[in-house]
């Protein structure tokens, strides 16, 4: 499956939208998280925003590379990731989710087969868990 | 929502044509071309401070994160400003107004495909064709400055440009004009993490500096408006190239059976917001 450039596009607002999602939970839980945790959301926001550039210059460079994912489906996980960072309250969840999308994007840059469906499963599996757990 | 100023403004700009007989058609081409001629020329500004925000932006990094890559922005603005350049002095020819050096675009706009491979080798053919419909329009900016203005020939130069006109205004707007305003945002972004960061009182060495936590949050703060006020900025110059694409498809559309009461009114609106996306650049930029 050829990756559009509007996919591109559409996966570059959705990880700036996430880093944001990010930057605003350790904004808002500032007062009860550890230095530790803090350190930790700001390198995982860092990581999402230099995800979402890398993103926005493949749309520019309208890369024609296939790769085996469905890029609706990732688009939809990382959309329920940016809504499950403003609903979730437990830290570990917020960790897991913007660690999975990180190596989702990772994976897409640098696609091979099975490292994609690999990092699609693990957004999907700490999206499960947070949801359990919000649930 | 209209104000009386602008409903003013664009009353006058509908009865001037109405009243000055045969050549109203031109005058409401030239309006249109007028307009979009401002925000041609503000496109330069923008794209300068996109590599210059991409440098801003690494001036905020917290411990661990990495650089950004603005080498992207240096290697491709060239052709982006010729691509808007091409664009814009189009328009303007049909106004009159072709004076954003029109020669040297026509001569940088040959080598545009040559030089957005150099700059990215994986381009695909769908971006490089959006590109190439720019050397269409510099044929056609010569052949509106040689023809007199007349409106017969330009029915035929619209005629002959809509194709490329709509798909080189849709190439700055999706693809140049985006990056640009995601720039802005991960800046605007980055230097909120940064400012969070260090006027956290549970930061080691925060709660010792309390000057210099009061001045940088009061920097952040003007630094966020100004970041919101670009972005705003770029937003209309997107609006203006859609705006610009669907006049622009109006007058093709209408080529055959142009009536002056008809296109003043449909050129109108976009004339003024083209106007509008004008001025925000120009104070954002």
């Amino acid at each position: 499956m050829k990756i559009s450039a509007l996919d591109w596009r559409n996966l570059s607002a959705l990880y700036q939208d996430l880093a944001d999602a990010t930057l605003a939970y350790r904004i808002a839980n500032s007062k009860s998280l550890t230095l530790d945790q803090k350190n930790s959301l700001n390198l995982h926001f860092g990581r999402l925003l230099n995800a979402s550039e890398s993103f926005a210059d493949e749309a520019l460079k309208q890369a024609m590379s296939d790769i085996d994912a469905s890029v609706e489906g990732i688009q939809t996980s990382v959309h329920d990731a940016v809504a499950a960072i403003h609903s979730v309250t437990a830290v570990k969840n917020v960790l897991d989710i913007t660690v999975a999308a990180i190596g989702l994007s990772a994976a897409m840059l640098s696609p091979t087969p099975g490292t994609i469906a690999t990092a699609l499963g693990g957004l999907v599996q700490a999206l499960g868990q947070a949801q359990t757990v919000t649930g | 929502m209209l104000t009386a100023r602008r409903l003013a403004r664009l009353s006058l700009s509908m009865l001037i044509p109405l009243l000055t007989g045969s050549c109203t058609d031109v005058i409401a081409v030239q309006q249109f071309a007028q307009a979009s001629r401002e925000v041609g020329i503000q496109f330069r500004p923008l794209a300068d401070d996109g590599l210059r925000s991409c440098h801003r932006a690494a001036t905020y990094l917290l411990s661990g994160q990495a650089v950004s890559n603005c080498l992207f922005f240096e290697s491709a603005e060239p052709t982006l400003l010729a691509v808007n350049n091409g664009l814009f002095s189009y328009i303007s020819s049909l106004g009159r107004l072709a004076d954003l050096d029109a020669g040297k675009t026509a001569g940088s706009l040959q080598n545009v495909g040559a030089e957005l491979q150099q700059a990215d080798p994986t381009i695909s053919a769908d971006s490089l064709r959006m590109a190439n419909a720019s050397i269409g329009l510099a044929s056609a900016l010569v052949d509106v400055m040689a023809s007199r203005y007349q409106q017969q020939k330009m029915v035929a130069i619209i005629e002959h440009s809509n194709s490329a006109v709509q798909q080189v205004a849709g190439f700055l707007d999706e693809y140049a004009a985006f990056r640009y305003a995601q720039q802005i945002r991960d800046e605007q972004s980055r230097e909120l993490a940064f400012c969070t960061q260090w006027t956290d009182p549970a930061v080691p060495g925060v709660a010792t500096e309390p000057i210099a936590v009061d001045l940088l949050k009061r920097r952040c703060t003007a630094d966020f408006d100004s970041q919101a006020e670009k972005i705003a900025a770029i937003q209309k110059y997107q609006q203006a190239l859609r705006d610009v694409a669907s006049a622009h498809q109006k007058l093709y559309e209408a080529r055959n059976r142009w009536n002056t009461r008809q296109l003043v009114t449909d050129l109108a609106p976009a004339i003024s917001q083209i106007s509008e996306a004008a001025q925000a650049m120009k104070k954002a930029f």
